[in-house]
């Protein structure tokens, strides 16, 4: 017995505990595992059930049983296209230990980005104060000064950002270290975490994560970035998102920084390229979109619609666990 | 239109190679030893202590087990290398293996 209680994690409740036993079960068969793998790792076109009976070089009546274990534990689901596709258990819970040797233990890398030796205002050591109580189960104070410091030298670098420069830097630097810790596995997470990511964080991305927030709620957590982020999100998109009740007045364009994109469980890009790192085991899609910031409002209206759609297939392919319960 | 434009670009960008078969074979079995609610239980503590490490009696009391139960569990963890073992003077401190952290806090995730 230990003469003082020292601070332990709190048990998963046993519910929880039984259905991911259940889903490790289920991956303790090699077949089922690699199954799982080969569907994580190969384009649905190519996926017909003999190409995966010979990738896998079982028999077909194996293949089928396979389905049906994962299927059951609720690792696998069909989308509205009746194609089997990786829940966002499946993605969350065992995306990167999916991903082939080597990859499974990436190197957690703390954000060594340059902090530029610059006078910061009064005010940031305020925020530094607010974030290190918030945070303060789960990072020092010398993480959540770096952390804040650098973001608000990124954002104060963008020299088009001068109003409300402290308050975006304490919502960019909240945002990112919620995001570190998700990634270095500090806060347990049920919920997928789905990052969107454009040139500007001004448009595409901002859209699609709005009309996200607006339909999931709780239940995915949304982030957004650019490579190239503009001053502001262009007036067109928040009008446009007005029309159909969808909110976008308290966000901004934040740079790509490598803390979001580990957090990722799913990464969809719209046009960034090769600026956006790639992780293993993370679910990589990239949406063919253009740019929405010259266009008029009602081709405005054509892309929020089509992003609407797509924002609605992500959810559905995200599995049913992830809809809004019905009351 | 959205549904017949999803088709083109959905699984675009797929960075994942698969498990070749004695990957899958080494993981298979390494995940056996966590196929258990009882040690998924026991993870989630030690993944949440402070300190990072745990003795067999701050385990046993929250989860109304006896010590022996728990100390059978982590010996299952411990021989599959996910749990290691420190035995500092009387008490025996457990704590998660570090190649195996962010696979086993996904687990729990």
């Amino acid at each position: 017995m230990s003469t003082f209680p020292r601070t332990i994690g709190r048990p998963l409740d046993s519910e929880s505990a039984r259905v991911r036993a259940q889903q490790i079960s289920a991956l303790t068969d090699p077949v089922n595992l690699r199954l799982l793998s080969l569907i994580a790792a190969t384009p649905e076109s190519q996926r017909s059930p003999n190409w995966l009976a010979e990738a896998l070089s079982v028999p077909g009546a194996e293949v089928n049983r396979a389905f049906t274990d994962l299927t059951t534990a609720g690792l696998l689901t069909k989308d509205l296209r009746d194609q089997y596709q990786l829940t966002a258990d499946a993605w969350v819970r065992f995306g990167r230990l999916l991903a082939s040797s080597g990859a499974g233990e990436t190197e957690r890398s703390e954000v060594t980005a340059p902090i530029h030796a610059r006078a910061v205002p009064p005010v940031i050591s305020r925020i530094v104060d607010d974030l290190s109580y918030r945070f303060s189960s789960t990072f020092s104070r010398e993480t959540v000064a770096r952390y804040v410091t650098e973001s608000y030298s990124l954002l104060a670098d963008r020299a088009h950002i001068v109003r409300f420069l402290p308050s975006l830097t304490a919502k960019f630097a909240t945002d990112r270290l919620s995001a570190l810790a998700t990634a270095g596995g500090l806060v347990l997470r049920g919920t997928p975490e789905v990052l969107f990511v454009c040139v500007q964080n001004a448009g595409r991305s901002q859209m699609a994560a709005a009309i996200l927030r607006q339909l999931a709620g709780d239940s995915v957590h949304v982030r957004t970035a650019g490579s190239a982020p503009a001053a502001a999100v262009h007036p067109v998109v928040v009008e446009a998102l007005d029309e159909i009740g969808v909110p976008l007045a308290t966000e901004f364009p934040k740079p790509l920084t490598e803390e979001v994109v580990q957090a990722a469980d799913y990464v969809i890009t719209m046009g960034c390229g090769d600026a956006c790192p790639i992780y293993p085991g993370r679910r990589y899609m990239d949406w063919v979109l253009e740019d929405p910031g010259n266009k008029s409002l009602a081709e405005v209206r054509v892309m929020r619609d089509e992003i609407s759609a797509r924002v609605h297939a992500l959810l559905a392919d995200m599995g049913p666990t992830n809809q809004p319960a019905i009351r | 239109m959205p549904s017949s434009a999803r088709h083109d670009d959905a699984d675009a960008a797929q960075p994942i190679t698969p498990l070749d078969r004695t990957a899958a074979e080494v993981l298979a079995r390494t995940l056996r030893a966590v196929a258990d609610p009882t040690r998924l239980q026991l993870l989630s503590m030690i993944a949440g202590a402070v300190s990072g490490e745990v003795t067999v009696g701050d385990l046993a009391t929250p989860l109304g087990m006896t010590q022996p139960t728990i100390t059978h569990h982590l010996r299952i963890m411990v021989d599959d290398g996910l749990l290691v073992r420190d035995q500092r003077g009387r008490q025996v401190w457990h704590s998660i293996a570090a190649s195996r952290k962010s696979a086993i806090l996904d687990l729990l995730r």
